[in-house]
C-alpha cells in the first residue's frame, strides 16, 4: 500500500500528458481535414484527461489522509499531529498540490464547455483544442518539475506540516475558490480563440462569453473577499489587503474581467469595441497565468532568487509568451472582420459612461501590474530594488475608486446614443440632491475626511439612482394593474440582467463605503497591564483579567481574558490568542473580534511577561462589516443576474 | 474626427495625466529601497535614503526597554543595530529573518519606522500560487 | 503486478481514444443559422431594454419611437431571414 497511491499518481499524471498531446494532435487534424472521427477522438481526449487529472488528485489526497509520507509533497505539508481537515486542505498548501489543484478545475471546466458546445460544433473543435494546449502544458509541469508524486526513500517518520499561517479553515474555501475564479477564464479565453479561428465574431460569441466570464467572476469575487477576511482575522495586523504581489495577481484579472462585463454591453448593442472586447479576454486571461508565474517563480524576492530555480519561471514564462503572441496574432489577422459598426454620437451617452469604466479598470490593472513589477524592473535596469507601498496603490486607487463610484450611478441613467438636457435634469436631480444633503449632514456629524467624504456623498449618488430605476420601473407596472409588490417582484425577475446589475452595483458600493470609513476612521490603542486593571480606547473600556496557558498537539497556547465596556454597558468577554506551534517555530494570533454593524473592535494579545502581565492592543475598524456584507450583496446580484431568464417572443 | 470622438480622447488623456501624477506622488513617496545589509554598506550613495534591509535578528541583542526595542541583524557579513519604537510584529524573534524600514542616522543606527517579519521562502512556496 | 494493470489502463484509454478515427464519422455541421438565431435573441433583448428605458424616463417619446422602428425592422428582417431562407 505503501507505495501504491504514489505509483498510481505518477502514473496518471503521465497518461495525462500523452493524452493530452494526442487529443491536441486529433482534433488539429481533425479540424484541417474535416474528420469528424478524429474530432470526436480529440473531444474524448479531454474526458480521459479529466477523469485521469480526479485519479491523481484522489490518489494524492489518499496519501494525505493516510499520512503517507513516503511521497514527498505529503511530507512537506502535513504531519502526523495535525487534524484531519487540515491535512485535505494541505493538498493545495504547497506548490505541486496547488498546481494539481488547477488541473483539476480545469478539468471540470473543460469537460463542461466541450459537452456545451455540441450545440455549436464549428466553435466546439479549436476550443477544445485550445483548452488542451492549455492542459497539455499544466501536465508537462505536474508529470515533471512540480510532480507532487515524487517519492521519498527512505520515508521520513513525521512530515514537516503544513505552514501554520496556513491551518485555519479559510484554507479550505480561499483557494479553491480563487482557483475557481483563475482557472475559469481559461474558457473564454478558449471561445475567443476559437472565433477568430473561425471568423465566427458574431452575436453567439457574444453571448457565449458573456455567460462564461460571468461564473469565474463570481468565484474570484469570492476568492479575493475570502482572501482579505482570512487575512483580516489571523494575520493580526487588523487590515484586510496590503497590496501584496500575492493579492495582486489575482486582483488584476479581476479588474480586466469587470471591465469586460461592462465593454461587451456596447458591443450588444452598438456593435463598437469587438477587437477591444476580445483583447479583454486575451489579457485577461494572460493575467491569469501571469499572476500565477509572478507567484511561483521567486522573481519578485529577488532575481537572483529566480535565477536559481528558473526552470518553472522560464516554462510559465515561455507558455505565456507563445499563447500572447499566437492569440493577439490571430486578433491582429481578424483586424478588418472586427471593424465597429457604429460610432459614439454624443459625449454625454451610455456609451461614453461605459468607455469611462473601461479607461478606469484598465488603468487601475496597469497601475497595479507596475507597482507590483517596480521591484523586479528596477533590480534588472538599476541594479537594486526598489519596492513601492501601499502609499503609491493608494493614492491612485482612490480617486479611480470614486470615479467608478460616481459611474456606477450615472451611466444606468443615460440613455444610449444621445441623453438632452431634459432627461439629465429628470435622473440627476434627486440622486445628486440626495448627496449633496448627505454629505453636508455628515460633515455637519463631524465627517471631516474629504477622501471618505467624497465616498459617501457617491455612494449616496449611486443608492439614489438605484432606488429611482427601481421606483420608476415599479410605478409603470403598478399603473398597468400590477399590484406593488407583484410589480417590485416582476420587475426584477423580467429584468435579472438589469436589476441583477444593480444589486451589484449595490454590493459594491457597501464594499467602498466601508473600506473608505475603516481606512479613514480607524483608531488603535494599546496598554501594558496587570490583571484588573482597565485602560480606555474611543468609546470602549477594556479590562485585562489575566493570562492561561494551554497546549494542544504540537501547539502551545496562550490566552488572555478581556472584558469590554462601551461607557457603563458591558458588551462582553473575549479572549485573544497566541499560537506557538513548535516543530515550526512559528508564532500565530488569533485575534478577538467583536464586530457589528458600526464597527469592529480588534483584541490583539501583543506579548505578556512570565508574572502574569499582559500587553493588549485594541484597534477599532468602522464598518469594516460592510464590506463583508456588500461582498455578499454583490455575488448574490450576479449570480442572479445570470439566472436564465424565460425567452422572449419574436415579434 | 467626429466632435464627440474628439472630446472623448481629450477627456481620456486628462483622466489619464492625472492618474499618471497621482501614481508618480504615490510611488515617490512610498518608493523605499530594498537591499540586504551587506548591499547597504556598499552603497554609499543611498546613506541617507529611505531604505528597506533584509536580514537576521542577531541572537542575543535584542533589548526592550519601554516600548523601544533595540536589536541588531546581519546577513552574515554585515550588521546594523536598530532602533524601534511599537509592537514588534508577531513574527519577530532572534535568529529569524526581518525586514527593517528607516533611514540610518548620525551614529549609524537604523532608525527602523516600520519592522516586518518576512513570510520565509518556504511560505511563498506554500502559499497557494494564486 | 501493478505494471501490468498501469499497461492494461493505458491500453484501453488508447483503444477507447483511437477509436473514432477509425470511423469515418461525418463532421458536425454547424447550423447555418446559428449566428442568425443569437441575432435574433439579441434583437429581442435590445427591443425589451429599450421598452424599460422609455418606460424609466430616460428618452424622449420621440427618440423611443425612432429607435424602436429601427430595432423592430432589424429584427423582422432577422426573423424573415430565419423562417425563409432563400425567400428573398
Amino acid at each position: 500500500m505503501v507505495n501504491l497511491v504514489g505509483e498510481v499518481g505518477r502514473f496518471a499524471l503521465l497518461a495525462g500528458l500523452v493524452v493530452a498531446l494526442y487529443g491536441i494532435a486529433a482534433t488539429t487534424l481533425g479540424l484541417s481535414r474535416r474528420h469528424g472521427g478524429y474530432l470526436a477522438g480529440g473531444r474524448r481526449a479531454v474526458t480521459v484527461w479529466a477523469l485521469l487529472m480526479a485519479l491523481a488528485s484522489a490518489a494524492l489526497m489518499t496519501a494525505f489522509v493516510s499520512r503517507d509520507f513516503s511521497v514527498r509533497f505529503v511530507a512537506m505539508a502535513s504531519e502526523s499531529t495535525q487534524p484531519l481537515l487540515q491535512t485535505i486542505m494541505a493538498f493545495w498548501g504547497g506548490h505541486d498540490g496547488a498546481l494539481l489543484l488547477w488541473a483539476l478545475v480545469l478539468a471540470g471546466y473543460m469537460v463542461v464547455a466541450v459537452w456545451s458546445l455540441r450545440s455549436h460544433p464549428d466553435l466546439q473543435g479549436p476550443a477544445t483544442a485550445t483548452l488542451l494546449v492549455v492542459a497539455a502544458f499544466f501536465s508537462v509541469l505536474l508529470a515533471g518539475a512540480s510532480n507532487p508524486f515524487v517519492p521519498l526513500v527512505p520515508p521520513p517518520p513525521d512530515g514537516q506540516g503544513l505552514n501554520p499561517l496556513l491551518r485555519n479553515p479559510w484554507m479550505s474555501v480561499h483557494p479553491p475558490m480563487l482557483y475557481l475564479g483563475y482557472v475559469g477564464m481559461t474558457v473564454p479565453f478558449a471561445l475567443a480563440v476559437a472565433a477568430m479561428i473561425t471568423g465566427r465574431l458574431d452575436e453567439t460569441w457574444v453571448a457565449l462569453s458573456r455567460r462564461w466570464i460571468v461564473v469565474p467572476w463570481i468565484f474570484l469575487t469570492l476568492g479575493l473577499l475570502l482572501g482579505a477576511k482570512w487575512s483580516y482575522e489571523v494575520l493580526g495586523w487588523g487590515g484586510y489587503w496590503a497590496w501584496d504581489p500575492v493579492e495582486n495577481a489575482a486582483f488584476m484579472p479581476w479588474l480586466t474581467a469587470t471591465a469586460f462585463l461592462h465593454s461587451i454591453q456596447i458591443q450588444e448593442r452598438r456593435g463598437m469595441l469587438a477587437a477591444w472586447n476580445i483583447a479583454l479576454i486575451l489579457l485577461t486571461f494572460g493575467l491569469t497565468i501571469f499572476g500565477t508565474f509572478l507567484v511561483r517563480s521567486g522573481v519578485l524576492s529577488s532575481v537572483h532568487a529566480f535565477a536559481e530555480a528558473p526552470l518553472i519561471g522560464y516554462l510559465f514564462l515561455g507558455f505565456l509568451s507563445a499563447l500572447m503572441l499566437a492569440s493577439f496574432g490571430l486578433l491582429a489577422w481578424r483586424w478588418g472582420a472586427l471593424k465597429s459598426r457604429g460610432a459614439v454620437e454624443s459625449v454625454i451617452s451610455r456609451e461614453t459612461a461605459f468607455l469611462a469604466n473601461n479607461l478606469l479598470f484598465v488603468a487601475a490593472t496597469i497601475v497595479v501590474l507596475l507597482g507590483t513589477m517596480f521591484p523586479v524592473l528596477t533590480e534588472a535596469f538599476r541594479g537594486v530594488k526598489i519596492n513601492v507601498g501601499p502609499p503609491y496603490f493608494n493614492t491612485v486607487m482612490v480617486p479611480i475608486s470614486i470615479g467608478i463610484l460616481l459611474l456606477m450611478g450615472i451611466g444606468p441613467l443615460l440613455p444610449w446614443r444621445l441623453a438632452t438636457r431634459e432627461q439629465l435634469a429628470r435622473n440627476f436631480t434627486l440622486p445628486s440632491a440626495a448627496a449633496v444633503l448627505g454629505a453636508l449632514v455628515l460633515g455637519l456629524l463631524g465627517v471631516r475626511h474629504a477622501g471618505a467624504l467624497l465616498v459617501f456623498a457617491a455612494a449616496l449618488f449611486v443608492s439614489g439612482t438605484i432606488v429611482l430605476e427601481t421606483v420608476r420601473g415599479t410605478r409603470v407596472r403598478i399603473r398597468r394593474g400590477e399590484r406593488a409588490p407583484l410589480a417590485l417582484a416582476r420587475l426584477f425577475l423580467r429584468n435579472r440582467r438589469r436589476y441583477g446589475g444593480y444589486v451589484v452595483h449595490f454590493g459594491v458600493l457597501l464594499m467602498l463605503v466601508g473600506i473608505a470609513a475603516s481606512s479613514a476612521f480607524d483608531t488603535q490603542s494599546g496598554a501594558t497591564l496587570r490583571p484588573g486593571e482597565r485602560f480606555v480606547v474611543g468609546r470602549y473600556t477594556i479590562e485585562y483579567g489575566g493570562l492561561r496557558h494551554s497546549e494542544l498537539p504540537g501547539i502551545d497556547v496562550t490566552e488572555a481574558s478581556v472584558r469590554v465596556w462601551a461607557g457603563a454597558r458591558f458588551l462582553g468577554s473575549y479572549a485573544p490568542q497566541r499560537y506557538f506551534y513548535r516543530a515550526q517555530e512559528q508564532p500565530m494570533h488569533h485575534v478577538a473580534i467583536r464586530s457589528s454593524l458600526r464597527e469592529d473592535l480588534y483584541i490583539i494579545l501583543s506579548e505578556w511577561t512570565p508574572d502574569g502581565g499582559g500587553t493588549i492592543r485594541v484597534l477599532v475598524h468602522p464598518l469594516v462589516s460592510w464590506l463583508w456584507a456588500g461582498g455578499i450583496v454583490t455575488v448574490l446580484g450576479a449570480l442572479f443576474a445570470i439566472l436564465p431568464e424565460r425567452r422572449l417572443r419574436a415579434p | 474626427m467626429m466632435p464627440a470622438r474628439r472630446k472623448l480622447l481629450v477627456g481620456a488623456v486628462i483622466i489619464v495625466l492625472g492618474l499618471v501624477f497621482a501614481a508618480y506622488h504615490g510611488a515617490r513617496s512610498s518608493m523605499v529601497y530594498y537591499l540586504t545589509t551587506t548591499e547597504f554598506a556598499g552603497r554609499p550613495e543611498l546613506r541617507a535614503a529611505r531604505v528597506r534591509i533584509a536580514g537576521r535578528v542577531v541572537e542575543g541583542s535584542v533589548v526592550k526597554s519601554g516600548g523601544e526595542s533595540r536589536f541588531a541583524i546581519t546577513d552574515g557579513t554585515t550588521g546594523y543595530n536598530v532602533r524601534f519604537r511599537g509592537p514588534l510584529p508577531d513574527l519577530f524573534a532572534e535568529g529569524k529573518d526581518v525586514l527593517v524600514e528607516g533611514r540610518l542616522d548620525g551614529d549609524g543606527i537604523l532608525q527602523a519606522s516600520q519592522v516586518i517579519s518576512t513570510h520565509p521562502v518556504e511560505y511563498k512556496e506554500k502559499h497557494p500560487g494564486r | 503486478m501493478i505494471e501490468a494493470l498501469f499497461f492494461t489502463v493505458a491500453v484501453l484509454i488508447a483503444a477507447y481514444l483511437l477509436a473514432p478515427a477509425f470511423q469515418s464519422l461525418e463532421l458536425p455541421a454547424a447550423d447555418p443559422s446559428d449566428a442568425l438565431k443569437s441575432a435574433g435573441d439579441a434583437a429581442l433583448r435590445a427591443l425589451h431594454d429599450l421598452d424599460l428605458d422609455w418606460q424609466t424616463g430616460k428618452l424622449s417619446e420621440s427618440d423611443y419611437r425612432a429607435a424602436r422602428a429601427t430595432l423592430e425592422a432589424e429584427a423582422s428582417e432577422i426573423f424573415r431571414q430565419l423562417a425563409g431562407p432563400g425567400a428573398g
